[in-house]
C-alpha cells in the first residue's frame, strides 16, 4: 500500500492527467450509449478501432510522414526566426515599437484567412504548407521570448556591467539563459498552433496528411475515422507538450520545480 | 605602490522619469586609503549607494571627479568589485559558476587556474560541500557568501559593498559582520574596503574609518577614525567607546532620519 501511496506521490501530476483522459472518456462512452446512432455520434471504442486498423493495415503512415514533416519543417523554423526575432524585440525598444501593432495584428488574424494566399503565391506543394504553419506557430515564440528577454531584469544586466562582461557575452551569460523559461513556454505554445496550421494548410489543396484524411472523412461522412483523426491530432499535442516540459526539467535543473507547479 | 582613491567636489543629480529634480549627493571630498576598511553609514536616500556606484564607474558624477592611482574613473574595470544588495546570482549557474562569472572575462587566467581561485575562495567563505547547490537552494545568508566569493574571486583593489547584510536575519547578519573581517582581510591583501550601510552598529563594528552621510542632497558630516584594532570580536559592542561613537552617530543621524521619513 505504501509503495501505492509513494508512486501515486512521486507521479501526481501523471495519474491526475491520466485520470482526467480516463473519466471523460468514460463519459463520452456513456453518452454513445446513451445516443445510440452511429451516423450522428461515434463512442470511443468505435474510434479506438478505427485507429488500430489504421496502423495495422498501414493507411496511416504516409499521412503521418507528410503531416509530421509539414510540422517539423514549420515549427522548427519558427523557432529559429521566433527566437530570433523575440530577443531582438526584446534588447531593442525602436524595434519593438515599431513591429508590437503588427505583432498583435498577427497573432488576431486566423491562418484561414490567410492561408488561402499563400496557396495561391506559392502552390500547392510543401512550401505553402511549411509558411503556414510558421506562421501560426511563430507569433507565439515571439511573444514569448521577448517577455522573457525583458523581465531577466536590469539587475542582471547591471551585474554583467560590474564585472566587465563584453556586451556580445552578456546576450549568451545573461539574456539567453535568462529568459530560456520563457522561451520554452513560448515553445510549448506554438507545438498546438503548429498542429492547428498543419490541418489549416492541409484543408487548401493538398492530397495527403492527417489534417486532409480529416477533411475527406467530413465529407464522405465517415465519422469514425473523423474523430479517429481528431484524436490522433489532440495525442501529439499532448505529447509534444508534455516532451518539452520532460527536456526542460532536464535541460533546466536550476528552475525550482515547485514554481511550475 | 600605494593605491588611493580621491574624490573631489563629487555630486550626483538626476531627473526622474516624472520629471522631478533629485539632488541626491553634493560636494563630496575624501581620499581613501589602501588596506583600510571604510563604512558609509546614513539615512535612506543620502545618496551613499550612488556614490558607490560613482566609485566603481557604474555611474559618472555631475559635479567633481573620481581618481584611483591618479588616473580619472570613467567606467567599470576588473580591479574593482561590487558585492550586491540583493546577492544577484544566476539562477542558472551553481555556487561554482557563479563565483566563476566574473573570473571569466579575465582572459590572463587559463581554465585551470580560475577553477583553483573558485576552490580557494570556496573554502575562504565556507560553503565547502555546496559547489554543485544553485541559488534556490542556499539561504539568504549562503546567497551573500557567493555574492563576496565572486566579487572576491577577481581579486580586486578596490571590493565595493552596497548592504549586503541588509536582508539577512539579525542572528545571521551578527556572525556574517565578525566572518567578514577573516573572508576580506583587507590589511593584509591591502584592498579599500567600502561598506555602505544604514546600520549604525555594523558600520562602526567593522571600520577603520566611518564616513556619516546626510539626508539628499547627501554630504559627510563627520569622519570617524574606530580606534579598535583588526579583527574584532562581537564582544566589543559592549565596550563603552564603542556606545560612545555609536551614540555620536547616532546624534548626528537623528534629524536626517527624521527627513527622510517626513519625505
Amino acid at each position: 500500500m505504501g509503495a501505492i501511496q509513494n508512486l501515486y506521490r512521486s507521479h501526481h501530476q501523471l495519474t491526475h492527467g491520466t485520470l482526467g483522459l480516463l473519466f471523460v472518456t468514460a463519459f463520452w462512452h456513456w453518452a454513445d450509449r446513451m445516443v445510440a446512432n452511429e451516423s450522428f455520434f461515434v463512442g470511443p471504442w468505435k474510434v479506438l478501432r478505427t485507429t488500430i486498423s489504421l496502423f495495422a493495415t498501414g493507411t496511416i503512415y504516409p499521412h503521418l510522414r507528410t503531416s509530421g514533416w509539414e510540422f517539423l519543417m514549420g515549427y522548427g523554423i519558427a523557432a529559429m526566426i521566433g527566437i530570433s526575432l523575440g530577443m531582438a524585440f526584446g534588447m531593442s525598444k525602436l524595434v519593438r515599437e515599431f513591429l508590437d501593432p503588427w505583432l498583435g495584428g498577427l497573432y488576431a488574424t486566423p491562418t484561414v484567412a490567410l492561408a488561402p494566399l499563400i496557396i495561391i503565391w506559392f502552390g500547392i506543394e510543401l512550401t505553402p504548407k511549411i509558411i503556414i504553419v510558421l506562421l501560426t506557430a511563430v507569433i507565439d515564440i515571439i511573444i514569448n521570448t521577448y517577455t522573457g528577454v525583458i523581465n531577466v531584469g536590469q539587475e542582471f544586466r547591471m551585474l554583467g556591467m560590474a564585472f566587465c562582461v563584453p556586451k556580445r557575452q552578456i546576450w549568451f551569460k545573461i539574456l539567453l539563459p535568462g529568459s530560456l523559461p520563457y522561451i520554452v513556454t513560448g515553445l510549448r505554445l506554438a507545438t498546438s498552433r503548429a498542429i492547428v496550421g498543419v490541418v489549416v494548410a492541409e484543408y487548401f489543396g493538398s492530397s495527403e496528411g492527417l489534417g486532409w484524411l480529416l477533411f475527406k472523412a467530413l465529407d464522405t461522412y465517415n465519422m469514425p475515422l473523423m474523430i479517429s483523426c481528431a484524436t490522433l491530432l489532440a495525442g501529439t499535442g499532448i505529447v509534444l507538450n508534455q516532451g518539452i516540459l520532460a527536456v526542460e526539467k532536464i535541460m533546466a535543473p536550476w528552475r525550482d520545480t515547485k514554481l511550475q507547479e | 605602490m600605494q593605491t588611493r582613491i580621491l574624490v573631489e567636489e563629487v555630486g550626483k543629480t538626476y531627473v526622474k522619469p516624472t520629471g522631478e529634480v533629485v539632488h541626491a549627493l553634493s560636494g563630496v571630498d575624501m581620499t581613501l586609503e589602501s588596506g583600510t576598511f571604510y563604512s558609509f553609514v546614513g539615512p535612506s536616500g543620502c545618496g551613499k549607494t550612488t556614490l558607490l556606484h560613482m566609485l566603481h564607474g557604474l555611474l559618472s558624477p555631475t559635479e567633481g571627479q573620481i581618481f584611483f592611482n591618479g588616473q580619472k574613473v570613467t567606467g567599470p574595470t576588473t580591479n574593482k568589485a561590487l558585492v550586491f544588495q540583493q546577492a544577484l546570482l544566476l539562477p542558472w549557474r551553481n555556487v561554482v559558476d557563479n563565483i566563476k562569472f566574473g573570473l571569466e572575462n579575465d582572459r590572463t587566467k587559463s581554465d585551470e587556474e580560475r577553477r583553483k581561485i573558485c576552490d580557494r575562495y570556496i573554502q575562504i567563505v565556507g560553503l565547502r560541500g555546496f559547489e554543485g547547490h544553485y541559488p534556490h537552494e542556499l539561504s539568504g545568508g549562503m546567497q551573500q557568501r557567493v555574492n563576496l566569493a565572486r566579487a572576491l574571486a577577481v581579486n580586486p583593489e578596490i571590493l565595493l559593498m552596497d548592504e549586503p547584510f541588509g536582508s539577512l536575519d539579525a542572528q545571521t547578519r551578527q556572525l556574517m559582520q565578525e566572518e567578514l573581517q577573516r573572508m576580506v582581510d583587507w590589511k593584509r591583501s591591502g584592498k579599500i574596503v567600502i561598506f555602505v550601510t544604514h546600520d549604525i552598529e555594523e558600520a562602526v563594528f567593522l571600520a577603520d574609518k566611518v564616513f556619516v552621510f546626510s539626508f539628499r542632497p547627501g554630504r559627510i558630516m563627520k569622519e570617524i577614525d574606530i580606534p579598535f584594532p583588526t579583527p574584532r570580536s562581537l564582544a566589543i559592542k559592549e565596550d563603552p567607546t564603542f556606545l560612545k561613537i555609536k551614540h555620536e552617530i547616532w546624534n548626528l543621524l537623528a534629524g536626517e532620519a527624521r527627513k527622510a521619513m517626513a519625505e
